[in-house]
């Protein structure tokens, strides 16, 4: 096998992965090796498979290699949670690792998982087995196989949450990476496996060519970004019961400077299933990724570029074909917001749900706001609630019958009710700097500094109320889905930002980019003249994004390929 | 006068700081090692008359007055024997000039560095030059105690007795035994550790493996420079 493998012709990482016996690597003994706080180069590829990122302090790297120093290594560890729902025993052994082991915050990804940042080496495997004993665990939480699958998070806003909730579990479990390597390295067990049977039976010695990401959606909601998932599921909910879900594919943000081949793209809805198909659906667009994507290039290796390279008409083709049967045409969905909605809502079970606004997806204390501390609270003492992570980086206290109870707490902590602009309750952004290696600037450390100086610019125009989608990321690799926002901000380098505009709140259109390498003042002065027509010649309704097309600021994205940075 | 009160007091004694370079490899260049000697003495911070002067005061292209006294011993071997390099803290000095000394010449002879610090994070003095040396075979070994780093203090003597049965063999096997660095705590207690190692392994008397050592000093084999 191995030597019918022209490697030369293949990324790096392909080698990588196939030596890697089955996601092993050289772990073991890069965590030991005391001489450095990093992992063997090749490690950090294959620990990302593992969730676990190594990253290094880029605020102070030129210190340190003036002090001789190797980098402040440490590890972003990335909890698996599919469709986000943590019990209080959960979130409070999180809370407690946050503390413990890492930076003292909890991230709240956009992809609805618990990230850890700032754990050190010697930490590491103690920190994965205090998230085992919590019943969580990291596998696959990166690396290229199916990531964290999302699922509609507010179960008071749908009779059938639970069923897709459920579903999003499923598809987790038959997409999990069946090697034993996660148990031997982090938990020390050893697992008796046959070896007769294939260790991996979807993935193969090489796993996929890139990540994939499965998320499903409830209309009218969108929250979870239906498009941007390489694979996605849109519950179609006939008289209140779960008829099934149209299938879209090819979606995606991820692209690169310079480099037009790449580009962000929406999924593409190719027709219908019935609930009992989805999970064989699920796997054979796996199986097509994994045998059809590029694994030369693996900045074309996502779904989206199979896709387009052969034509959407060779996908389904090629799905029916493995499945046996076509799909059913699709049926009519409607979005109406990709955004959350916040506040209390009670859910056709009477239990009720709080959708709480969090900054950057920070969970962390600060001066004014003791959130973490205001959370923790209410996981000590309200037992039946869950705690859903929200595709916008958000948090739900869900299906509580003591409503009263967490109102008091959040209250006492000046966490809710909480008083946001409309600009600021619709904001994202990925952590950027200092820790992700790939950023070219700030985000989640400036967002929200930004974000008040445009609500001074709204005030004046009086549209502070005015719901628009803002998302912020510190590099085109598109984390924080920026390419879906009504006013996007792609880091292009420290201080400077291209600026798209023209997202929908449905997540339905790409932006397009309006002014390239901005600084703060421009950012300010390129928007408030747009503001100013905005507040003056807005049609009833009218969204921003579809204004700044309509009044022809820019055109509308139609396709990914057309999409320029 | 200013000049006759001057005259009245004694003159600063110098300080002496072990070189961490080699010229082989730095040329013209000496490089030292200074820890920073900072305390409180009646609610106000202290620091050392001649390591605060360098750590704080002297700026680059300054004239400093400096004098060279031999350690005639405390060198590599001539040829490449086998080196156990023990030290804590600046006493980590020497043992950098000498790898210095050993890749600038090319000897790539049997190396075993035991270091201890602080903190992992912050102390690990010359951390990416280890390292380097180390991928490129000029230091065969290296021992770690990070003392703050984990709940019950570790120290280089904690190191030295969990290596104890190589160690001794490599002493046995002829290799040169140094130690540099603090004198008052770390050299008695490495000392110690040495002997009973010695004994253990050995199978010796305390008396027979104080022997043991002393011999190892008089062949010039156990080398100090503790302070
Ligand atoms: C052979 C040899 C090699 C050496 N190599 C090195 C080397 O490589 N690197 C290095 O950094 N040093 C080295 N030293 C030590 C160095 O020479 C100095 O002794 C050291 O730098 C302190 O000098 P100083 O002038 O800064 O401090 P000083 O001002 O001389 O103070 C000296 C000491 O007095 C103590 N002290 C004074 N007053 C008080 C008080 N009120 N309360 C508490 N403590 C007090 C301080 O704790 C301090 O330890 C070496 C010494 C020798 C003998
Ligand atoms: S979008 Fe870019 S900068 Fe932001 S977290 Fe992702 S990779 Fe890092």
């Amino acid at each position: 096998m191995n030597n019918q493998i022209d490697w030369s012709k293949l990324s790096k990482l392909e080698k990588i992965k196939h030596d890697s016996n089955y996601l092993r690597g050289t772990l073991t003994e890069s965590l030991e090796d005391p001489v450095t706080g990093a992992i063997a180069e090749d490690d950090t590829q294959i620990s990302k498979f593992h969730g676990i990122y190594q990253q290094h302090d880029r605020d102070i790297e030129k210190e340190r290699k003036r002090q001789k120093l190797e980098p402040a290594f440490s590890f972003l560890i990335r909890v698996r949670l599919p469709g986000g729902i943590a019990t209080p025993d959960q979130w409070l052994q999180m809370d407690k690792l946050a503390d413990k082991y890492a930076n003292g915050t909890l991230k709240l990804t956009t992809r609805q998982a618990f990230q850890l940042h700032g754990v050190i080496k010697r930490n590491l495997k103690t920190t994965i087995q205090g998230i085992n004993e919590a019943l969580l665990d990291t596998i696959a939480a990166c690396g290229d196989v199916n990531r964290n699958v999302m699922s509609h998070a507010n179960p008071a806003e749908s009779v059938i949450h639970e069923q897709v909730y459920q579903l999003a579990g499923e598809l987790s479990a038959r997409l999990t990476p069946q090697t034993p390597a996660y148990h031997e390295i982090w938990l020390n067990k050893q697992l008796v496996v046959s070896t007769k049977e294939e260790i991996e039976p979807v993935y193969g010695r090489r796993y996929l060519p890139r990540k994939f990401k499965i998320g499903i959606a409830i209309p009218p909601y969108n929250d979870i970004d239906v498009f941007s998932q390489d694979l996605g599921f849109i519950a179609i909910e006939e008289n209140g019961r779960l008829a099934g879900y149209n299938v879209t594919v090819g979606g995606g943000m991820g692209s690169t400077f310079g480099n037009p081949d790449t580009y962000p793209r929406l999924g593409d809805v190719i027709g219908f299933c019935r609930p009992g198909q989805v999970l064989e659906v699920a796997e054979k667009i796996v199986l097509i990724q994994k045998d059809y994507g590029n694994r030369q290039d693996r900045k074309r290796a996502r779904l989206k570029y199979t896709i387009d390279t052969n034509g959407l008409e060779w996908f389904k083709y090629e799905l029916n074909n493995r499945l046996g049967y076509e799909l059913s045409p699709a049926r009519k969905f409607k979005f109406i917001r990709n955004g959350d909605r916040y506040g209390w809502k009670q859910g056709p079970n009477g239990k009720w749900s709080l959708n709480l606004f969090v900054e950057g997806g920070r969970v962390k204390d600060t001066e004014t706001l003791p959130l973490k501390t205001a959370i923790r609270e209410v996981a000590g003492k309200v037992d039946d609630a869950r705690f859903i992570l929200t595709g916008n980086q958000n948090l739900i206290i869900a299906n509580t019958q003591q409503k009263e109870k967490v109102a008091r707490i959040l209250k006492k902590h000046g966490v809710w009710p909480a008083s946001l602009s409309g600009l600021r309750k619709n904001s994202i952004a990925c952590v950027a700097l200092n820790t992700c290696g790939l950023a070219f600037a700030e985000a989640e450390r400036y967002l929200p500094d930004l974000i008040g100086k445009i609500e001074t610019i709204l005030k004046e125009y009086d549209l502070l109320k005015e719901e628009i989608v803002i998302r912020m990321t510190g590099c085109p690799n598109g984390c924080g889905r920026p390419y879906l926002a009504e006013i996007g901000l792609i880091g292009k380098s420290i201080g400077h930002y291209n600026l798209y505009l023209g997202g929908n709140k449905q997540g339905t259109r790409l932006n397009a980019l309006y002014r390239e390498t901005l600084t703060e003042q421009e950012i300010l002065d390129t928007l408030k003249p747009i503001f100013a027509d905005f507040a003056l010649n807005k049609a009833k309704n009218e969204s921003f994004g579809d204004f700044v097309i309509r009044r022809q600021y820019i055109s509308a994205t139609e396709h990914g390929r057309d999409f320029r940075h | 006068m200013p000049g006759e009160f001057i005259e009245l007091l004694r003159p600063l004694p110098p300080r002496l700081y072990s070189i961490s370079s080699s010229q082989e490899a730095v040329g013209e260049e000496v490089h030292i090692t200074v820890s920073k000697v900072q305390y409180t003495n009646k609610g106000r911070v202290r620091v050392g008359a001649c390591s605060g002067y360098l750590a704080e005061t002297l700026e680059a292209d300054d004239e400093v007055l400096v004098y060279i006294e031999k350690n005639k011993n405390f060198r590599l071997p001539p040829n490449g024997d086998p080196i156990i390099m023990i030290g804590a803290g600046t006493g980590i000095a020497p043992y950098r000039a000498f790898l210095q000394h050993r890749e600038a010449t090319g000897h790539k002879g049997k190396s075993w560095l035991f270091f201890g610090e602080r903190r992992f994070s912050s102390d690990f003095l010359y951390q990416v030059e280890w390292q380097k040396y180390l991928k490129k075979g000029f230091l065969g070994k290296i021992d770690l105690a990070f003392s703050r780093d984990q709940e019950t203090k570790s120290y280089v003597q904690h190191r030295l007795s969990r290596q104890q049965e190589k160690l001794f063999k490599w002493m046995n096997d002829g290799a040169y035994l140094y130690l540099c660095g603090d004198k008052k705590k770390m050299a008695v207690d490495v000392e110690k550790t040495l002997l009973e190692i010695i004994s253990k392994q050995g199978g010796m008397t305390s008396e027979k493996a104080k022997e043991y050592l002393h011999r190892l000093k008089k062949e010039k084999r156990y080398l100090t420079e503790v302070y």
